[in-house]
């Protein structure tokens, strides 16, 4: 299992995304300033100054007439802080005053009074105004034409050459900007994205450990840099030190098994030495009863260590809870007790012996709380994709609120105290249930008998 | 018979050991795996009962290399794991028996008695056998007959194994849990003394009305298949 599911639910993510955000509402400020900046604002300003340079010129006309206009342009083209282009030409086409010595192709095609950009090329120029650049190749002009009394053609242009350089250093310092801003958000993203499948990496590893039990296992450590990888070192140092004493226990508790055993033996065979058969009987009854529950209680530790699984296989459910309804039928036959059983094909990953043994432990209860003359019903079958198999009794039951304490070790109910056992048959299958992902419900008189009990086991069909 | 016992637990060993010669059997006990594998060359025992977990030399090593010297001597691994993969990789390797630790005495000796007798028998001898027989009883292998006294008797599936895995092995003490392996298939703890219900089944069906009884229960280990009764008894 992943820590974080999903990406996007994560905070680094939720973080992350904030920044993007933030960052992207920045570069929508930039983007709109370079839009409104762009040819715009700057050359309506030009296109102002040209309009009121052109009106004053007009003025000029009026009141001085033609003589007055070339005397003032004549003035403006030799100023030292000029950067516009002048050209006057009469009806013939020829130039009066300026600083063009022709008049430019494509100025001809131009309409009066409409303003247009031009490319005027070095060798139209006779006079380079002072202000502006000498050793360009062209001028990019905005410029417009006007006519005086239907005889004199006037153009009055300006170098917008220094405006588009401007306009570009803008807008190209805006997508640079843009840009940044676009990487870093695509790096805090990426940055989420690394923490989150870093945690992912880190915890299912941890979940790999706690499902297999193999303490060998290590958390990966990819760098020295970030703070995760430090976090992975100090956590399998941990699990270093909890694997050293794991197996220290084990192999104590492997010897106890033995330790018990013969003590247990040299007492058996103390009791069968010194007394007569009829007092050594009970005895020895007793005897084996402790080393039966004593091997209960290991298999039990056995089953709950063992996570591994190795002895999973495929196994055909149905043909393994036949076999267990084979064994116990002699034992049903006896107290005269039907067993019901609707065995349906089943197949699942797992281990067989542990199954009929679960499914025996179960079936075993079932009979021994079953009085005679009663009934057993057992199913075995697919339910919701999971394998179930199902044992109702017609027995005595147990009330509901010690539902959950069955499966306890040593439990056995007042009403249970006269019938054999040790109370670990229903441990071992809950530890069974659980190795193999399942569950275990129990349910209050399940066949409308007025009791019994009711066992179903679940589990998944492969792991 | 004399048995090798390669343990390097001192309590297992001196509990086996003891055992053996209550049963008036020799044993030589090697505490690690080389020193076990010396003695076991020497070709001299019957049966050699080899713990898994050794120092010097793993159980399993030490087996591998007694089979690939060709030796046959029957070896019964004991191990503390009671995992199947265990058992499985254990007779794979060339073991004869498996058995996991704790064990009951008696256990291991049926164990030891039946690999021994199985390892001494010819191959011929169980493989052409179409008919088992103890003292009056006979089992058909083939028409699934069986016969006692020259009277027929109706086994089902399972009482049929019980009852061949019993005539195979007459004459020896059958512990329950290898009637659970052997005539069952599943390894598991019964709560309950189930085998004895399905043995006294079959008592009903081969012994009932019968002079003498022909399966025998061993107090405190299993039972036994009776063979060797004078005639004069029986009828
Ligand atoms: N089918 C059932 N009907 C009524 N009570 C039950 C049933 N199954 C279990 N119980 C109750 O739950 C207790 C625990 O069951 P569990 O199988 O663990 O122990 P046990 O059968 O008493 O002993 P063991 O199984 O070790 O021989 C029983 O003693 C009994 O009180
Ligand atoms: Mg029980």
């Amino acid at each position: 299992m992943k820590a974080i599911r999903d990406f996007s639910r994560s905070s680094s993510f939720s973080l992350s995304a904030l920044f993007t955000a933030l960052l992207m509402l920045g570069v929508f400020f930039i983007a709109y300033f370079i839009v409104i900046s762009s040819d715009q604002t700057l050359i309506r300003e030009s296109e102002a100054a040209i309009d009121v340079d052109a009106k004053g010129i007009q003025e000029i006309y009026y009141l001085a007439g033609i003589d007055g206009v070339t005397q003032t342009l004549r003035m403006r083209v030799q100023d030292s802080t000029n950067s516009s282009f002048y050209a006057i030409q009469d009806q013939d086409g020829q130039m009066l005053v300026g600083n063009l010595s022709d008049w430019p192709t494509d100025i001809k095609e131009l309409r009066t009074d409409r303003l247009a950009v031009f490319n005027i090329d070095r060798s139209f120029v006779a006079n380079i105004p002072s202000a502006i650049e000498k050793d360009a190749q062209s001028y990019n002009v905005l410029g417009r034409t006007m006519v005086f009394d239907g005889q004199y053609q006037l153009f009055i242009g300006r170098k917008i050459d220094d405006l588009e350089i401007a306009q570009w250093v803008g807008r190209t310092f805006g997508w640079l900007i843009v840009f940044v801003l676009c990487l870093i958000a695509g790096i805090s993203l990426w940055v989420g994205y690394y923490v989150v499948s870093r945690i992912n990496d880190i915890s299912e590893t941890a979940d790999r450990i706690m499902n297999t039990g193999d303490l060998s296992a290590r958390l990966p450590v990819e760098s020295t840099w970030d703070d995760l990888s430090s976090l992975a070192v100090s956590l399998n140092r941990m699990l270093s030190e909890i694997e050293y004493s794991v197996n220290n226990i084990k192999s104590v508790s492997d010897n106890i098994a033995h330790d018990l055993r013969t003590p247990l033996t040299r007492l058996r065979q103390r009791i069968e030495n010194q007394f007569d058969e009829e007092t050594a009987r009970p005895l020895l009854n007793e005897a084996d009863n402790l080393l039966d529950m004593f091997n209960g209680l290991l298999r039990i530790a056995d089953i709950e260590a063992d996570k591994k699984r190795c002895a999973f296989k495929t196994n055909a459910v149905d043909d393994i809870v036949h076999d267990v309804v084979e064994m116990y039928q002699p034992l049903a036959d006896d107290k005269n007790i039907r067993i019901a059983a609707e065995i349906k094909p089943t197949s699942a990953t797992c281990d067989k012996d542990l199954i009929f043994q679960s499914v025996a432990n179960i079936l075993d209860n079932a009979i021994k709380f079953t009085p005679e003359d009663g009934l057993i019903q057992l199913y075995c079958g697919y339910a919701n994709g999971e394998v179930i198999i199902r044992i109702n009794d017609s027995g005595i039951g147990i009330d509901a609120d010690k539902h959950n304490e069955i499966t306890q070790r040593f439990f056995r109910d007042e009403s249970s105290r006269t019938t054999k056992g040790n109370g670990l048959g229903m441990a071992m299958v809950a530890a069974i249930v659980k190795l193999h992902r399942g569950k275990l419900r129990f349910a209050s008189n399940p066949l409308h008998t007025g009791s019994g009990l009711g066992v179903s086991l679940y589990f998944p069909t492969g792991l | 018979m004399k048995v090798l016992i390669i343990e390097d637990d001192p309590t297992v060993s001196h509990f086996i050991r003891k055992g053996l010669t209550e049963a008036s059997l020799t044993c030589d006990v090697a505490a690690d795996g080389k020193r076990g594998l010396q003695m076991a060359e020497s070709g001299q025992y019957d049966a050699i009962v080899l713990d898994r977990m050794l120092p010097e030399m793993d159980g399993m090593q030490v087996l591998q290399h007694l089979r690939s010297k060709r030796s046959e001597t029957p070896v019964l691994i004991l191990s503390a794991k009671s995992k199947v993969e265990d058992k499985v990789v254990g007779l794979r390797s060339g073991a004869d028996d498996y058995l996991t630790k704790p064990f009951a005495f008696e256990e291991l000796m049926a164990r030891l008695e039946l690999m021994v007798q199985r390892s001494a028998a010819t191959p011929e001898q169980s493989n052409v056998e179409v008919t088992l027989t103890a003292a009056d009883l006979t089992l058909n292998l083939l028409t699934r007959k069986v016969h006692r006294a020259n009277q027929s008797i109706e086994l089902q599936g399972r009482e049929f194994r019980l009852l061949e895995y019993l005539m195979r092995n007459k004459e020896r003490v059958i512990t329950r849990t290898m009637l659970l392996e052997k005539v069952w298939d599943y390894n598991f703890d019964p709560q309950t003394n189930i085998i004895d219900v399905h043995i006294s089944r079959l008592r009903q069906k081969i012994d009932k009305g019968f002079a003498v009884p022909l399966i025998e229960t061993v107090r405190g280990a299993g039972y036994r298949m009776r063979d060797n009764i004078e005639d004069r008894m029986l009828s």
